[in-house]
Order: C-alpha cells, then structure tokens, then sequence
C-alpha cells in the first residue's frame, strides 16, 4: 500500500493545480459581467430588456422586438425573461452588483420606492409628458410622481414621469355559460345580491355524495384580487396626506364581509385561497368552479381549453361596477449606457399601432387610448367588456412598499377569512401594522 | 420440541419483515411517487392510477428541452458546482488535515480550536455579509460566487486530522531520509495513504454544493446561465404552480444521480456522516 | 531556494512555515468568508438601509442608527413569535425523529437476511436535495387531490381535503416535521445501530439469566447505553431548528397565518425564514442584527447542551 521510495520532486505541482483551478472559476466569473455590459465596438448599441411576459405575450414581444430591431438597424435588443412574482427581489439584487438591464418591466407598486432612490431615468427630459396624454390615465398615473417625492426638501409640485405603461389590466368577471345555463340562469349576475344568489345556485353535490363537486365562486387570497370588493363599495385606502390608513371604514368592513360570507355563511366559494387548493383558473379549466375573476391573460388559455365562458362587469355594489388595475411599467434605470435609444424603443412600445397589435393578437387592453378605436372588437367581444370596465378601475394605494402592505392585508384577510378573526378585528390590526410598517417609516 | 420454539421464531421473524417493509414503504414512497407521476400524462396526476404517459419519458424531454427553464443547462451547473466544490473541499482540507495531523507548530491547538468554534456559528450568520463580500467581488451569477465562500470546511478538516493521525509517523520520517520534499511527502504517500478519507469528504461537500439551497438562491438572479437544479426548480415552481408531472420530472434530474451515486457509494456516505458523532 | 531556507531553522519553525503554506489556501477562504463576515455582520447591524438608500451602491449608502436595530428586534413580536416557533419545530422534530431512528435500529439489529437493504434505503433519503424533497411532500400533501387527502378521505376522513394538512394551522408545522423526520432518521438509525451493537452480548445473556423481559432489557440495558447518541441529536437537532429554511420555504413559506393574542403571525415561519425575509425586503441591518441574536442563542444552547453532556459522562 505504500508507495515505492521513488520520490519524483514536483515541487509546485498542488499549489499550481489550485491556482489554475481558481483561475480558472475566477474567469468564468469574469467572462459572465463582461457579457452583460457589451460595448458597442461595431457601433451596433445594446439594449438589454428583462420581461416578465406570460408564454403567449412572450411571443408577441419577440415579434415586435424584432420587428424594431428591423427598422433601427443600429439597434440590437436582447430580451430576458423573468418569472413575475420574482422580478422584485432580483432587480433590487441586480441593482446591488450593477447588473441591471436598461430596461426593466416593472410592478408599478415597485416604483415609488425605484423613483425616491434615484434609481431610473427621468423621462420627462424627453417628451414623455406629449406621449402620457395618450395614455390610459389609471395606468400612466402611476409613474407620475412630483418633484417633492423624491427630491429631499423640495415642494415643488412638478410632474415628473419615470415611466412608461406597457400593459393595463385589471379583472372582470368569468363565468361558465353552460353550468349557468344548467342551472337555469341566463346571464351574468349584475349586482352583488344577484351574485351571492347565483353562487349558491350553481354550488352543487351533483352525484350525491355529500360533497360539493362545483363551487359557485372561487376567489384568490390576494389583496390585488379582492380590490373588485373594496373599490365597488367606494373603500378609500391611504388618507390624502399619505400618514393614515383608512381601511377600518364601515365601507371596507361590508366589502370583506361580503367575500369572507361567500366561503364561510353562503358557502358558495370553494376555498380556493387556501395554501395548495385547485386555483381558481385551473378549477375554471376543469369546469368545477362556475365563476372567477380574472383578467384578459386568460382569453386565449380559456378558449383553447375549449370552456363556454362569458365575460361580463364585476357586480355592482354601492359605488357601482369598479375593478382593479394592474399591468406593468416600462422604465430605464440610471445605469444604462444608451438612454436615448431605450426611451425610443419604450415609445415605440406604446405607440399605436404596436399597441392595436398586441390588443388584437392577445385580446388585451390596450394602454393607448388613440388605439381604442383602431382596435377591431367586433372579433373580440371580451375585450369590450374589459374595455369597458376599466373605465371605472381605481388605481392602487401608492405607498413606498406596496409589498409590505399587500402582505399584511394579505395575513390579515387570511385570518378574517378562515375564521380566526371577525371581518372588523382583522381591519382593525391591518391599520395598525399598515400605519406602522408602511406609512410611517424612514 | 423444535416445532414448539419455531414457530415463535418464524412469526417473529415474519413480524419483523412487515416491520422493515412498513418502515421501507413509509420512507421511499416519495420518491416511488415522484418517479411514477413524472411518468404520468398531465391530467393524470392526482388520479391513484398507472396510467402512464405516452410517449413514456414526454415529460422529461419537455423539462430536458425546456427553453425558459433549460434543466439541462441547470443539471450541468449543478454537477460542475458541486465537483469543483468537492474537489476543492477536499484538497483544502486534506492539507490542512495533514498539518494538523503531523506538524507541531506555534499554536496548534489554538488554531484548531478557533476552528472548531466557528463550527457552532450557525449558517444563517453568513448570509447577508457573505453576500455583501459576493457582490463586492462581482461574482453573482457565477460558479466562484456558489462554491468559494463555502470551502473552508472546519468538519473536512476535522475528519483529515482524526484519519492521517493513525498514520504511522515513522514512514513519514524514513520518506525524509530518503530524501523527500514536504510535497512529495504529502502527494505521494499522505495522499495515496488517506484516498478513503479523502473520498468520503469529497463525497460529503459534493453533497452539500449539490444541494446548498439557501445560498445558490442567493447569489443567483433569475436570468443567470448559473442557476442549479433546486433553483431552477424553484422558479418553476413559481410559474406553472400546477404542473405536478413535469415538476417530478424536474425532482428526478435532482434525485435520481444522487441516489444512484449514494447506491455505488454508500459505505463512504454512511461512514462520513456518522463518523462525527460516534467520535464523540 | 526555499527548500535551503526552510531547512536552516529549528524544527518548530520549520514546521510553521510548511503548515502555513499547507493552510494558506484554506484559511484564505475562512478569513474572507467566515471570519471578516462576524465582524463585517456587527457593523451593518449598527446601520439602516432607509428609502433614500442609493439601491446601486446599497452596502456603502446605509445610514447609521446605532443600536436602533437591537432595539426594534427586542420589540418585534414577530421575532419572538418566529423563535417560538422554531422552538416548537424543535419540540416536534427531535422527540420524533429520534423516536423513530430507535424504531428502525432495534428493528435492524436482529440481522435477518437483506438487513443491509433495508438499511441503505432507510438511510438514502438523507442524501437527497431537502428543496426536492420538500416539493415532493407539498405535491402529496395538497388538499384536492393530494395521494394523502385522497386516502384520508377514502377512510371518511375529510379534514385533510378541506384545508390541507400544510394550510391548516394546527397541522402545518407537524406535516414539515413528519417529512424531515421520514428523510432524516435513517442517519439517527445508523448512530444507534453502531451503539447497540457496541453492548456486549454478554451483557444481554446475563440480563436473560435473570429472567428479564425483552421490554426491561430494552429500557434497562439499551436505552441507558445509547444516551450519548440520544444526546447528540438533541444537540444537533436544537442546531437544526435555528438553521432551517429550505424546507420551510419549499413547503409552507411559513404560511399558513394564525392568530396569537390577538395578532396575526404565521404558523411555520421559523426564525431563519424570517431572516431571509429581512434579507429579501433589503432590510440588510436588522437581518445582520437579527444574525447576532440568533448567534447568542445558539451559543446559549450549546452551552447549556455541553453541561447537560459533562453531567451525564
């Protein structure tokens, strides 16, 4: 077993294995950032683009990107996909190691945060403030910000715009014609009683074992997909100055009532936002939920599933049919080396004609409100309704944490939901954590 | 007589087999489950039946092939993360393991001790300076970011130095007559003397690098050409919340070689992983 | 040159030098990766990342606050409700799985034929990726259509398909713990087998000369003698606890949300997923201080562990 006494003298031989090993990671580590930050040696400029598109706009996106690209032959854009409930932890991460694209599409919740450290371009030094005009104003509005937002003792109130929307959406109502038409009923519900009364019709045990196979409603935990309640009872969120949450409203009280009532005194609502229950989509797919809210990503996933859907308003509750709004933001951050051609290509983005394609090619809503009627709806009777609907969305609270505030709620309606605490008890610890942990700190 | 005492003995034994096969059903039925629903056609997977996809192995080329989620690409960065983890991890230690093992130098003991006193620090300690001293070295998103900050293995070094003390000093001191270096003394007769040791602390970090979570996710942005197995299925996870059967199909890429490696391997896992307890 | 050099000094020098060059490129990395860290940790624990915080330059823009850190975590129930939590993850777990690596070990020791497959495929979940493991556990945990809802309900049992044993408050800790303990016993298995076959047989043969049951040999004889190893996973459990993380996140994260006293926590966020938590909002100065905290009460329990160890020796 031991070795025979011939003592070849390699004397550097471990240590410069080891080296040559670490060099060799090391430039591997190398070669990686010296790829993300390509130099425009053959004067070609590149533009990095990180998107967080579902498969189906994916497509979409590369066929316009590439299209631009055609037309602006100096111009090369590399597109990233990211998943969405991801993209804010790892731009803020990016940020840290100066590995941010120049475009980022973004959560507008992201964005006062984004803006008050200084960390994009302001638009408004091009002519954003001509193209925001055209713009759908629930989504705009959210990268305007005035100037005493983020510059430290200044009270100026001039309109600053970090941003441009590159998608609105926000939920309607689905419901599955051929259970509403089993159940005897022949159009959507268009009121909240009328609702809470079609939800128990169509909740049955239809093979009589004593459990329910098809639940009336199935609704999401999350505060973004509970805001058809609060906005359509008028729910005022942050006090005009910014320091108070009024969520402990009476107005607010009936909104949750109502949902956390669905599941627990109606019945009707199948548990859908419970941790690792069928998902309203997939449940709405598999026909075992009769409505849901969602959005216009779903159109094209719903018809090909081949599901008998109608979309219609969300009920109408004491301040009418309202909804949410959610979609995206466009923005360039500060680092970027070539400003001018991304905030070219961002125009280019929502322009009209870029967005009469993506409306039609996806049935989405389109955010440039030129494109409205250019649009051909006569092809795409939902995409009316969402049209329509959006008329009456209410934006988000803009908060500089909007995470931290959807996620108390988000515990909060839990509890209030499962039963661990009354509907006003669970509003009540939501204000208090939101005034602590959101509006009130440095 | 003889029929009276066997017949206890056959029903104890019989009990004790349905205990083990209990035992056996209860601790591998995860993973039987895993490979069997990674088999199955989508709309299959919470139906207790053998209904197989078709072609069988579908769903693994998918995940194989996958554009936006290259499991491939992410098993590649998992094997070179985790080699080069356990190669390095290895050589550290075993030259640290020698010295401590057969040199008397300034202090030793204070040093060893030192060491073994960071080994209570519990991991999470690490997490937001390492990552500080990792984006400050540029090396998010690359493999020296995953595997440099977790080679000084103080365990590694413990096992090297309990191992190479039992051998024999005087070998070491009839190689020096003969005229050996300190290398060749180490690469030519530590270093073929210890190979079992060495072996199982290789085996042991690649273990760890293969599956050191927390941190790959860390030092990891979703657009990196370094992600590994567990993160790559983590985002996954974060997309298509219901594709079961290409998420198992995703988990066997991460289980499968492993337990092959434990199957050929297993008396240096067992060994490894015990040893430190029972020095004790 | 070297060599020449290196053979002039005494033999103790001599010794240093080659231990310093052997030990130079591990201790490169434990300087920069775990020893700097412990000091760099303690001051970003004295500093605030504040809104104004430049995101690209965050490390070096982080404002200082002193001990305001220390002072928030004292105050942050949500803190000591995710230590109490881990508390009870540990309460679960070691009781459980050293339970059950007796099981398997008392069970293998009778040397029947194929023991040695019984005990690589006990011991070969504790290999394998904890994430991938977890993920596994929460496909067969789901409430609809989960293989375990579906038997409970098969036997008339619907709680399982109505919450979920990961959604329900009451059971989601327990089925994290099951899932650790059915991965990990079979290395607690290994430990007890190698002590039990450790006790003289003599021992066992005089015990059956005084008439002793199979029950009293266990707890009389057996148990006594593998109190060290029992002890040795309480240790390394206890550590386990204050460390965990990947299977909470691939499980639960942390969720569901229950009530205590009044306020909303949530039932499986152990203390390093609430870390990673801060991690991940960028609170980096109150995660470093909340690491600090930990620490202590890690060294505490150690403490107390090695007296406990010293008093039973």
């Amino acid at each position: 077993m031991i070795p025979k006494k011939n003592y070849l003298p390699k004397p550097l031989a471990p240590l410069a294995l080891a080296a040559l090993l670490a060099a060799s990671l090391l430039a591997s580590a190398g070669c990686g950032r010296a790829k993300s930050g390509k130099a425009a040696v053959d004067g070609v400029k590149y533009l990095t683009v990180w998107q967080t598109y579902n498969n189906e706009e994916h497509e979409v996106f590369l066929g316009i990107v590439s299209e631009y690209e055609k037309n602006n032959p100096g111009v090369k854009i590399k597109v990233q996909r990211i998943p969405w409930d991801q993209h804010v932890t790892k731009i803020k991460v990016a940020m840290i190691t100066h590995t941010v694209p120049d475009i980022a599409r973004v959560d507008p919740a992201f964005m006062p945060r984004l803006v008050r450290s200084r960390s994009l371009i302001d638009l408004s030094d091009y002519d954003a403030d001509k193209i925001i005009v055209d713009l759908v104003p629930a989504a705009a509005q959210a990268n305007v910000f005035p100037e005493s937002f983020f510059v430290r003792d200044s009270t100026s109130s001039r309109k600053r715009i970090f941003g441009l929307p590159d998608q609105t959406t926000g939920v309607a109502l689905f419901y599955n014609k051929k259970l509403f038409a089993d159940a005897g009923l022949a159009r959507a519900p268009a009121t909240w009683e009328e609702f809470v009364k079609y939800a128990k019709i169509l909740t049955r045990d239809s093979d009589g074992d004593g459990r329910v196979e098809q639940f009336g409603f199935a609704a999401d935990l999350s505060l973004w997909f509970t805001f058809p309640f609060f906005n359509t009872y008028g729910v005022k969120f942050i006090s005009d100055d910014g320091k108070t949450c009024l969520l402990d409203s009476l107005a607010a009280r009936e909104a949750l009532q109502l949902k956390v009532d669905l599941y627990a005194k109606h019945r009707a609502e199948a548990g859908a936002w419970q941790a690792g229950a069928i998902s309203p989509d997939t449940g709405f797919i598999n026909r075992k939920y009769a409505m849901i809210f969602t959005g216009p990503w779903n159109l094209k996933r719903f018809k090909d599933a081949g599901i008998p859907f109608g979309v219609s308003l969300i009920p109408r509750g004491p301040a009418g049919s309202s909804t949410n709004v959610g979609g995206s933001s466009m923005a360039v951050f500060r680092t970027s080396r070539h400003p001018d051609e991304a905030y070219k290509f961002l125009k280019y983005l929502v322009s009209t004609a870029t967005q009469k394609k993506w409306a039609e090619a996806l049935s989405q809503i389109p955010v440039n409100l030129k494109a409205y009627p250019m649009v051909n709806v006569s092809a795409l009777p939902e995409l009316k309704i969402f049209m329509e609907q959006m008329k009456t969305a209410v934006p988000r609270p803009k908060v500089l944490d909007y995470d931290e505030l959807e996620s108390i709620m988000n515990a909060e309606m839990y509890t209030a939901l499962s039963g661990q605490k009354t509907v006003e008890r669970a509003l009540k610890d939501a204000v208090e954590e939101i005034n602590k942990r959101v509006l009130n700190v440095e | 007589m003889t029929l009276m005492t066997r017949t206890p003995e056959l029903a104890k034994k019989t009990f004790l087999y349905v205990a083990l096969a209990v035992g056996a059903v209860f601790v591998l039925f995860p993973f039987f489950w895993m490979i069997l629903v990674a088999l199955k056609p989508d709309e299959q997977v919470f139906a207790l039946n053998f209904i197989l996809q078709k072609p069988l192995l579908k769903n693994f080329v998918d995940i194989w092939t996958n554009p936006s989620y290259p499991f491939g690409r992410f098993f590649v960065n998992s094997l070179v993360v985790a080699t080069s983890g356990g190669f390095f991890t290895a050589l550290f230690c075993s030259l640290g393991g020698y010295v401590f093992a057969k040199k008397d130098f300034y202090f030793k003991e204070q040093i060893f001790w030192i060491l073994l006193a960071t080994m209570m620090i519990p991991g999470m300690m690490f997490l937001v300076p390492q990552f500080a001293i990792v984006t400050k070295l540029g090396w998010i998103n690359t493999y020296s970011g995953m595997v440099v900050p977790h080679l000084a293995n103080v365990f590694g070094i413990f096992l090297m130095r309990q191992y190479m003390e039992t051998i024999p000093t005087s070998i070491i001191e009839s190689a020096k007559i003969d005229g050996a270096g300190e290398w060749q003394i180490f690469w030519r007769l530590i270093v073929p003397l210890s190979m079992t040791i060495i072996t199982m602390v290789f085996l042991l970090s690649f273990l760890f690098h293969w599956s050191n979570f927390l941190w790959h996710l860390v030092v990891n942005t979703p657009e990196s050409d370094k992600l590994t197995l567990p993160i790559g299925l983590a985002l996954f996870k974060g997309q298509y919340t219901s594709d079961w059967a290409k998420m198992m199909a995703a988990s066997c890429f991460s289980i499968i070689p492993i337990a092959l490696i434990f199957v050929v391997a297993q008396k240096f896992f067992i060994e490894g992983l015990t040893s430190g307890a029972v020095k004790e | 040159m070297m060599e020449k050099l290196v053979s002039k000094m005494s033999p103790k020098w001599r010794d240093t030098t080659v231990a310093l060059v052997f030990l130079s490129p591990f201790l490169a990395v434990y300087a920069v990766f775990l020893v700097y860290p412990i000091f760099y940790s303690m001051y970003l624990s004295f500093r605030t990342v504040s809104v104004d915080t430049d995101m690209f330059n965050i490390f070096s823009d982080m404002r200082f606050t002193g001990l305001k850190n220390y002072i928030e975590l004292a105050k942050d129930y949500h803190f000591w409700w995710s230590l109490t939590v881990t508390f009870y993850y540990a309460i679960l777990y070691i009781p459980l799985l050293i339970f059950s690596s007796l099981v398997l070990a008392v069970l293998l020791n009778n040397h029947l034929k194929g023991h040695s497959f019984f005990r690589s495929a006990y011991f070969m979940p504790n290999v394998l990726d904890m994430f991938v493991v977890g993920t596994i556990w929460m496909f067969l945990y789901a409430p609809q259509g989960g293989v375990i809802s579906q038997i409970m309900n098969a036997l008339g049992i619907d709680f399982f398909s109505r919450e979920g044993i990961l959604g329900s408050p009451r059971t989601a800790m327990l089925g994290v713990v099951v899932a650790l303990v059915l991965k990990n016993s079979g290395f607690g298995m290994i430990l007890f087998l190698a002590a039990i076959q450790n006790i003289s047989r003599s021992v066992y043969e005089a015990a059956d000369i005084d008439g002793a049951s199979n029950w009293q040999k266990f707890t009389k004889i057996t148990i006594p003698l593998v109190r060290p190893i029992i002890l040795f996973m309480v240790v390394t459990g206890m550590i386990g606890a204050l460390n965990s993380f990947t299977e909470i996140y691939a499980m639960t994260s942390g969720k569901p949300n229950v009530v205590v006293f009044g306020k909303t926590m949530e039932a499986t966020r152990v203390a390093g997923y609430y870390l990673f938590r801060q991690w991940d909002r960028m609170n980096y100065g109150y995660a470093a201080a909340m690491s600090y905290a930990l620490l202590f009460i890690t060294l505490a329990v150690s403490y107390v562990n090695a007296k406990i160890l010293k008093s039973s020796h």
